[in-house]
């Protein structure tokens, strides 16, 4: 199965959220990283997170090089995260509302 | 949700945003791509009324309007956009909405339709078209 051949979903993440550069990010619903992998890049700091833990342990193992100093992820919900308030820039609720 | 959307708006930053991506409550279709255009074979449900995609999105849209009503939020952007997931094979479209979407259902009677179009034309392409919205929402503070 191919997702998102067009790039859809990345352009209208680039519309919506156009300056991540030095922001502090949250991602919420991350599973094993598809979208991560196409915005992680021009972000300060990404937290991903997902309740998954063998698609975090995906994401992690398939987690480009060039990306480990922006991606950091954890096995986890919003009720289960303890991170004091205000804490990021940009909070990406990724297919997990 | 609305408690996940309560914890959001307390992680950010005043100056923050949330971003919301997610399909709509429109159901997601099963579609042939073919050299005349695109036909839609039919169109993937949920198992029952309160489980499934299309009822989880309906939910997740009344939650972001609670948390609107609250003035948590206010919306400053949002947009639309088709997202599409190609399969080789029937059976390809079949296995992944039976693995992958929790809740979700596709009838037979749409897979063959699919299967006897693709087979019609070669370079036809089987795809599942679904429609997501992406919002950018500011939390308001005090």
């Amino acid at each position: 199965m191919q997702l998102d051949p067009e790039g859809l979903e990345t352009a209208a993440l680039a519309t919506v959220a156009p300056d991540l550069a030095r922001r502090r990010v949250l991602e919420v619903g991350c599973g094993s990283g598809r979208l991560t992998r196409r915005y992680a890049a021009r972000a300060g700091e990404v937290l991903a997170i997902d309740p998954d833990e063998a698609a975090i342990a995906t994401f992690r193992t398939g987690m480009p090089p060039a990306l480990h100093k922006h991606v950091s992820t954890q096995t986890g919900t919003l009720v289960t995260l303890g991170v004091p308030d205000g804490s990021f820039d940009v909070v990406l609720l990724a297919w997990s509302l | 949700m609305v408690d996940a959307l309560r914890r959001a708006h307390g992680w950010l930053q005043a100056a923050g945003s949330l971003v919301d991506i997610r399909p709509t409550a429109e159901p997601a279709y099963l579609e042939v791509q073919l050299a005349s255009g695109v036909v839609v074979a039919g169109r993937v449900g949920d198992l029952n009324d309160s489980a499934g995609p299309n009822a989880r999105h309906a939910r997740a849209d009344t939650a972001l309007a609670v948390a609107l009503e609250h003035r948590w939020f206010v919306s400053e952007l949002r947009l639309e956009f088709s997202f599409h997931r190609y399969a080789d094979r029937i059976a390809e479209v079949r296995d992944h909405v039976r693995d992958d979407w929790i809740g979700a259902r596709i009838d037979d009677d749409a897979l063959e339709r699919a299967s006897r179009l693709q087979s019609s034309e070669p370079g036809a392409r089987l795809r599942i078209r679904e429609q997501i919205g992406i919002g950018r929402l500011r939390p308001i503070r005090g």
